[in-house]
């Protein structure tokens, strides 16, 4: 919903799949998983860099979030989904007052 | 306000919170509406899903220890009757996601939607007669990703994402037939059922209502659009409840069943993805907490929060709940949880968004900053009563009361000169009864990209294997989500 509730204010969504785990990531599941989550972004390959944060602590390995603000200063890190937490960076990102967000009748 | 920074080692700021408490220590109404009993851990990865609770027992999918049951006839003690795993699962790590139990409680339909860890889809049932002896007596595999289930008379009903509605008749040994479909629902992930009507949630923002008059030719009927990605519904009377992730939850009249009605939407600040629903109670897996609403008439009505607090610094999460009466049981990432609940109850919450703060990882050039939101989320006012914070953190003044709802931000500034690593806390004293220092662990450098860095100039991989640099051309910001499908 984030996406679609500010990509026309300018932020860029992509999803970032992993090859480190259980063998990696292939097309074929990467296809599953769009039939069965249908984000309305692209997805792409990790070329290597999901080591390359200092993410901070958790149980599980994903989710992981980085946000960039449009000077290329990393402004977020996440190692959980915190919708507040992660809308409230994505706002500082697009100004101090981007204005309330748009409408939308879908979540990706 | 507060008016004092925090600039020198455990310093407390206190304010006369003896006298600010909304309620006195006697009133019986004050306290916890949801209360932890017990956890029942299993390893860092239990990765827990749908959660169903019936009788004294508690089943339960998880992602890497199949199919459990619980004798939950003392929440507060509860043992594992058994576990089992499938036939064409993982045998390493057996996993679901989904699962019912028949009208009799012996039964258990399971489903898997196909990942990394196993990459078939499947429906199981399972004899659970004997809950400590389960077995598996049919099993099917799908060539569709299948996930939500129902039981509808002697019907199976499973959401199936783009493939739609998929009913099965379910046999006395255990075989389930394939009586028909109904695709055209968009992104199918949850079913629920009544009579001859069927409930789908459709992801991308919709309920279909599907007529299952003639199982073996279902037609879809009336669809009300939804705002979020709806989940899980749930049917209680005279209403459907859905799970809408980011966006909350709804309520949907069905005064007539055939033509739904959104009633209203209640935003539950984290990310709805389960629901559970008995008499004038609704209990929501939120993500990272649970919380109770108050569905008994008029408008939904936010009634109580219990964070999932995992160890210090260690995020876990609940994607799975249910409520039997008053008890719950959540599917936490690390094992199921207990709760009694007290619907009477009312109280301050101090939450924090996010729940530590992750400062920039050059601290040696000077000050940084990083932000919470402190919301007060419970149903009483909060006081402030104070913070301690480590010697080398400023905390900018903080109003010393939360009305129920209000939210103030919390800015915390490192001094310049540290080490390039530094670790300390803010701990925040307030009247919050189950939390009444909550601390929030304050990082900052450390190894690899950290907050406040320039990101590096570094190429991804487009689908077909070339290279693509999304964060060097200078549109806007960009937020990368790196994701596993398992």
């Amino acid at each position: 919903m984030l996406h679609r509730r500010y990509q026309d204010r300018g932020l860029r969504v992509y999803g970032v799949a992993s090859r480190l785990f259980f063998g990696g990531e292939t097309e074929a599941t990467l296809a599953a998983f769009e039939d069965q989550v249908q984000v309305g972004f692209p997805i792409l390959w990790d070329s290597g860099t999901y080591g390359d944060y200092d993410w901070p602590p958790a149980t599980s390995p994903f989710p992981r979030q980085a946000l960039i603000d449009a000077d290329g200063t990393l402004i977020y890190l996440a190692s959980e989904h915190r919708q507040g937490a992660l809308e409230d960076a994505i706002r500082r990102a697009l100004g101090a007052d981007p204005g309330p967000p748009a409408e939308t009748t879908a979540e990706q | 306000m507060l008016r004092r920074r925090a600039a020198l080692s455990l310093i407390l700021v206190l304010t006369a919170a003896a006298t600010a408490r909304a309620e006195g220590p006697g009133d019986s109404t004050r306290g916890d509406a949801i209360v932890e009993l017990g956890r029942y851990e299993g390893p860092a990865f239990a990765e827990l899903l749908e959660v169903r609770a019936w009788g004294d027992r508690v089943v339960f999918c998880s992602g890497v220890q199949g199919l459990n049951v619980y004798d939950a006839s003392d929440p507060t003690a509860m043992t594992r009757l058994d576990r089992t795993g499938f036939s064409r699962g993982n045998k390493i790590m057996p996993r679901c996601q989904h699962v019912v139990v028949d009208e009799a409680g012996e039964r258990l339909y399971v489903s898997h939607h196909g990942d990394i860890l196993q990459r078939r889809a499947f429906l199981a049932v399972v004899d659970a007669s004997n809950p400590r002896r389960l077995a598996e007596i049919g099993m099917l595999e799908r060539d569709e990703s299948v996930e939500g289930l129902a039981i509808a008379g002697d019907l199976l009903l499973v959401a199936a994402h783009g493939a739609g509605l998929l009913v099965f008749r379910r046999g006395e040994g255990g075989e389930l037939t394939e009586l028909g479909r109904l695709d055209g629902l968009g992104n199918a992930w949850s079913v629920a059922a009544r009579g001859e009507l069927a409930y789908v949630t459709d992801n991308r923002g919709g309920l279909v209502v599907v007529d299952l008059s003639q199982p073996g030719a279902p037609r879809a009927g009336a669809r009300l659009d939804l705002p979020g990605s709806p989940r899980d519904v749930e049917l209680a009377g005279e209403r459907a409840f859905v799970a809408l992730g980011s966006a909350g939850i709804a309520a949907v009249s069905l005064a007539d069943p055939r033509a739904p009605v959104l009633d209203g939407v209640l935003d539950t600040a984290g990310t709805a993805v389960d629901l559970a629903v008995d008499g004038d109670q609704l209990l929501v897996a939120d993500w990272t907490a649970v919380r109770a609403v108050d569905v008994g008439g008029g408008p939904m009505r936010p009634v109580a929060r219990e964070p999932l607090a995992g160890e210090p610094g260690l995020d876990i999460r609940t994607l799975g709940i249910a409520v039997a009466g008053d008890t719950a049981f959540s599917a936490g990432w690390r094992g199921l949880i207990a709760y009694r609940l007290h619907p009477g109850k009312t109280a301050p919450d101090l939450v924090s968004s996010p729940p530590d703060v992750h400062l920039a990882a050059a601290v040696e050039d000077g000050p940084i900053e990083g932000y919470a939101t402190l919301t007060n989320e419970g149903q009483e006012p909060l006081i402030l009563q104070g913070f301690r914070a480590a010697p080398a953190l400023m905390v900018d003044p903080l109003p010393d009361r939360l009305a129920p709802g209000e939210s103030t931000a919390l800015r915390i500034e490192l001094a310049g000169g540290q080490r390039r690593a530094f670790t300390g806390s803010v701990t925040l004293l307030s009247d919050d009864p189950d939390q009444p220092e909550l601390t929030l662990r304050i990082r900052a450098g450390g190894a690899g990209h950290g907050v406040g860095d320039a990101f590096p100039d570094v190429a991804f991989l487009d689908r077909s294997g070339s290279p693509v640099r999304p964060v060097q051309d200078g549109d806007g910001p960009v937020l990368l989500a790196y994701f596993a499908t398992f």
